[in-house]
């Protein structure tokens, strides 16, 4: 019996020393690896740290997505795609602040695919969200920040810190989220696939899934977000394509 | 530093959902007269001691298993319905917890219920050893299916944290063979 215990105690004793072996010949390994990449390739190691800490920075609304579950198990259709974008932000969104995803345009190149200056006609009636100057039209542009050239997917509409932001027509609010590059912002979604996005807020008013009409207030203009200064950006869609929002004030 | 907008109000909402997924396992052990022996929180959430889990039947552990996401999967519509014909928003807030939460348990990963239920299907038709083995497999699958999609929703949206949170599954499959059963 002894016997049979000093084995067992031994073989135990074994496995842990050589579990602490393993660990510390993958952590010398990890460690030098680093130290290469450091000293051979700084740029590159640079760069992923970089990534990184976009990566960790990204928000992701808990409450938002969480909501939009709750609807989508009540029966209202279109409310997971709502959480999936409070959970991951929108994908337009990330298009619109100017990502790298757009290629830079060829002198008189065509719009990207799924923007369109055509002006298709709604089939309810809309207003302008708020009484404001544009300040950054509806395509290509200088990006502010960057520099570079890229795709404005909406408008910007200057006005005064605090100014209401009014819905654009009869809909339903869909996600209600706050994103590093939009700042505060919701999308509504209007009959026949329209969705209008209004980002940048200092304040929203509304709440994921109420019901708005025509000229309700959503919220409040700000600079929130990658914003230079207090404006609304406003965008319209039309199922996968974006409009050119001018053409409906 | 990662930024969640989780404020309180999502936060209570999971723990609800949490304490109530576990009642429900508690609350079939007490059914079936199983003494709890303590409650601790694990890594993956609360963990129930109750050895005596184990003299139950497979019919029986089988239920006790699948109580604790019965009872979010089954609160989840009604609460919602609820919910959005009163205007509640932290009902709907609850039920999309509630959703989010039985669903994961379901995950065949351990040492989610998923995962035990699937061990009970197969040891009952099959033996412990042939459930013990489709677990490790199912798990290890499922966790690397969960990382790689962790991996892509990583690059393709910047949302890191789902990466890290597949990892959480998958790594602990490594040295699955040493996890004592648990309720």
């Amino acid at each position: 019996m002894k016997r049979g215990k000093r084995t067992a105690a031994r073989r135990t004793e074994t496995r842990a020393v050589s579990w602490g072996r393993v660990r510390a010949v993958v952590s010398g390994a990890v460690f030098v690896v680093l130290v290469a990449l450091k000293l051979l390739l700084p740029g590159q190691l640079t760069g992923v740290r970089g990534a990184l800490g976009t990566w960790l920075a990204r928000d992701a609304d808990f409450v938002a997505a969480f909501s939009a579950v709750g609807r989508a198990v009540s029966g209202e259709a279109r409310a997971l795609e709502d959480a999936y974008v409070a959970v991951f932000g929108a994908e337009e969104a990330r298009e619109v602040a100017g990502e790298a995803a757009v290629e830079l345009p060829e002198e008189g190149a065509d719009y990207p695919e799924h923007a369109t200056a055509e002006r298709r006609p709604l089939s309810f009636d809309h207003a302008a969200p708020l009484d404001g100057v544009v300040t950054s039209s509806f395509g290509w542009r200088t990006h502010p920040d960057t520099g570079a050239e890229a795709f404005h997917y909406g408008v910007d509409l200057a006005a005064d810190e605090g100014a209401d932001v009014r819905a654009f027509a009869d809909g339903t609010v869909g996600v209600v989220a706050e994103s590093v590059e939009l700042g505060k912002y919701l999308t509504v979604h209007h009959a026949d696939g329209v969705l209008t996005l209004y980002a940048h807020c200092s304040r929203i008013t509304a709440a994921s899934g109420d019901a708005v009409r025509l000229g309700d207030k959503l919220a409040e203009v700000g600079h929130t977000g990658n914003a230079t200064g207090p404006h609304l950006h406003f965008e319209l869609r039309d199922g996968e394509d974006w409009l050119d929002p001018k053409h409906y004030f | 530093m990662a930024l969640t907008v989780c404020p309180v109000s999502a936060a209570l909402a999971v723990l609800l959902a949490a304490a109530l997924h576990e009642g429900g396992h508690l609350a079939a052990l007490a059914a079936f007269r199983v003494p709890v022996e303590g409650v601790r929180l694990g890594w993956s959430g609360a963990v129930i001691r109750a050895r005596g889990a184990c003299r139950l039947s497979y019919g029986r552990e089988l239920a006790v298993t699948l109580a604790g996401p019965a009872v979010n999967l089954l609160s989840a519509p009604p609460l919602a319905a609820l919910s959005v014909r009163l205007g509640w928003d932290w009902g709907l807030l609850l039920a999309g917890a509630h959703t989010v939460l039985g669903v994961y348990n379901l995950l065949p990963i351990p040492p989610l219920d998923g995962s035990r239920t699937l061990y009970l299907l197969v040891a009952c038709r099959f033996g412990p050893a042939a459930g013990e083995r489709v677990r490790a497999a199912a798990g290890l699958t499922a966790a690397l299916a969960l990382t790689a999609l962790g991996a892509y929703l990583t690059l393709r949206h910047s949302a890191a944290l789902f990466l890290l949170g597949a990892l959480g599954l998958l790594l602990p499959q490594l040295g699955l063979d040493k996890r004592r059963r648990t309720v």
